[in-house]
């Protein structure tokens, strides 16, 4: 039994009790904290959606709506379709922001980040999702995907600069032989300018001479220009009488060309009558003239061949 | 002129008319369309005389129709032998055959024409080779023939058995055909008969009545205006002069030969001619008149061959 006289032991039980407490509220505070800090004591409800491969999900991998955590997968589990169904738990104040035309879709925060699940906001318009509800779950692509698809498609694209490299390097190829072309080229065209420059040096000074000549042509071609001159001016004095005449033949012709329409367009009409005509009178002359040969005095035997065929003339010989 | 004198003509002149036009007969009637079949046969034979085979042909095909529509078998045999004889001359010998088949099964509608269907046949077969059967159809065309053809069915007879080798037939047919030809009328027949004739006594060595044979042949064949013939007829007095060692005739015959082939248009036959000369010329030692020949003759060939150039 302890001596109430002692110091130390005065007060014992309130100093107990009040540790106890202390010890009490300090495990509560914990529970609190880590309750807190798993969602415990926020409203949440339920939504689910179906992938063909469990892969890259798993148990408490955040939902995140425009970069804010929003929930966590609660659990994933194999359905009788094998195929797997990710159950997410999303706390209810972001109910309003989930609508039936959200999608979720697995995606990496940059590119070597934790992968979490990205819901987008739904149109205010359609209805929100009620717990249990399905979510529309977007597949994306791999980043081991992504890379084979840009393999896939650059690899032609390396064999081609393969190909492109080794043709340039070719010495027996075009370019190569194109570049010692242009080489053989550039040494010839140093040899072709320094015979131009002679050959300018040489014309420069035949050009010289010329001129001295060509002043003697110009003084001669001043006088064929004068000549020119009192042509033209000749020209000038008969070509309008010259041109009245004409004028004057031409509308001559034009009233002759107006009289001769005229009369065609008079006499048109009578000639198919008249040539009717013609080969009437010309048929009945023919039968005339047959009746004529008929006659029993003019008539030949030659007359009675005419009904008969002729046959090609031909020999034994031929 | 005294009045009685006027009255008398004019009775004469009212007698004569009446006696033309009273005694004129109206002839046999034509249909429509028989005359123009008729007309369109006689086209195609001036057609092919001018060289126009194509229209020809055309003309012939029409007086078939013609004839063919109205069941006239004498104008549509003529029509089938004509265009039978039109291919056979173009080496279409196959179609000339069918058309001589449709006119064999319409000859004898036409026993008339049965003459002509055989020399007709006779001639296709000598152009398809088959000589024996020739030789059948002549036979059967000297026993039809008439005074009119009698003397080319003999010749043609004489000309199969000469390809057959029967030469002493053929000198009797030959003759025959000549005796046939009343008072030389038939100028091409006679002349066909004499050139016959001139082959035969050559073969058998009778040199110069080889020569008289075709130098009548010629004679006629120059009345005639035949071309190819007068040039073939040169040529054989040409080798026969050659064989007898009289070179100077042999190229003055090939000269001739060679001026008529040039003129009627066988380039072909005139360098055969210059070459045959050139080659008499060289065999005589003539060397200026051989380069001279030689040269015409490149000259020629040149001409050619530069005119069939595009």
């Amino acid at each position: 039994m302890a001596d109430e006289s002692d110091a130390r032991f005065r007060h014992l039980e309130a100093k107990i009790g009040l540790f106890v407490a202390l010890a009490l509220f300090g495990c509560l505070a914990v529970v609190i904290y880590i309750g807190a800090a798993g969602d415990l004591f926020t409203p949440q409800y339920q939504l689910y959606f179906t992938v063909d491969k469990g892969t890259g999900f798993s148990k408490g991998m955040p939902i995140k709506l425009s970069g804010f955590r929003i929930g966590r997968i609660s659990s994933i589990a194999l359905n009788p379709e094998a195929r797997v169904d990710i159950f997410i738990q999303i706390d209810k104040k972001y109910q309003s922001w989930i609508r039936d035309d959200s999608r979720a879709k697995l995606v990496k925060e940059g590119l070597v980040g934790d992968a979490v699940i990205e819901v987008t906001a739904g149109t205010p318009a359609r209805p929100m999702l009620a717990s249990g509800d399905t979510i529309i779950f977007e597949k994306t692509k791999s980043i081991e995907e992504q890379i084979d698809e840009i393999s896939e498609k650059v690899k032609p694209v390396l064999l081609e600069i393969t190909e492109i490299i080794s043709y340039v390097n070719n010495p027996a190829g075009d370019i190569k032989k194109t570049l010692h072309n242009i080489e053989g080229l550039t040494r010839d065209l140093q040899g072709t300018r320094k015979r131009a420059d002679r050959l300018l040096e040489q014309t420069t000074a035949q050009i010289e001479s010329v001129g001295e000549g060509a002043s003697g042509s110009i003084a001669r071609l001043d006088n064929s220009l004068v000549k020119v001159d009192n042509i033209v001016s000749n020209v000038d004095r008969d070509l309008p009488l010259m041109l009245v005449k004409i004028d004057k033949t031409l509308q001559n012709l034009e009233r002759i060309s107006a009289e001769l329409r005229n009369a065609a367009e008079k006499a048109g009409p009578q000639i198919p009558p008249l040539v009717e005509r013609a080969d009437g009178v010309i048929r009945e002359t023919d039968s005339l003239v047959k009746s004529v040969a008929d006659m029993w005095i003019l008539r030949s035997d030659e007359a009675d061949e005419i009904v008969a065929p002729r046959l090609l003339p031909g020999d034994s010989h031929e | 002129m005294s009045r009685p004198l006027s009255m008398v003509i004019l009775i004469a002149v009212v007698m004569g008319i009446a006696i033309l036009t009273g005694c004129s007969g109206s002839g046999p009637f034509v249909s429509t369309t028989r005359l123009q079949a008729l007309e369109h046969n006689s086209r195609g034979v001036e057609a092919e005389s001018r060289g126009s085979r194509d229209l020809a042909r055309s003309e012939f095909s029409m007086a078939l129709q013609l004839s063919s529509s109205i069941d006239d078998a004498d104008g549509t045999v003529v029509a089938l032998l004509n265009l039978s004889r039109l291919s056979r001359r173009g080496n279409a010998l196959a179609v000339a055959e069918t058309y001589m088949q449709r006119a064999l099964s319409r000859a004898s509608a036409v026993p008339g024409r049965n003459v002509d269907v055989a020399f007709e046949m006779t001639l296709l077969l000598l152009a398809q080779g088959e000589t024996e059967s020739a030789k059948i159809t002549a036979q059967r065309a000297v026993e039809l023939s008439t005074e009119k053809n009698r003397a080319a069915c003999y010749n043609l007879l004489a000309r199969v058995e000469h390809q057959l080798g029967d030469d002493a037939g053929a000198e009797t047919h030959a003759r025959h055909a000549l005796a046939a030809i009343a008072d030389e009328a038939d100028l091409v027949e006679a002349a066909n008969a004499y050139r016959l004739l001139g082959e035969l006594a050559m073969t058998s060595g009778r040199q110069d009545e080889s020569v008289q044979f075709f130098k009548e042949a010629l004679t006629r064949d120059k009345v005639a205006g035949i071309s190819p013939r007068i040039a073939g007829d040169l040529r054989f007095l040409a080798r026969l002069a050659n064989a007898a060692g009289n070179s100077p005739e042999a190229i003055n015959y090939w000269h001739r030969a060679f001026e008529v082939s040039l003129s009627g248009g066988d380039r072909k036959a005139a360098l055969e001619d210059l070459a045959a000369m050139a080659e008499i010329c060289r065999k005589s030692g003539d060397k200026v008149q051989t380069d001279a020949l030689e040269r015409q003759r490149l000259e020629l060939s040149g001409e050619d061959s530069g005119a069939l150039s595009p």
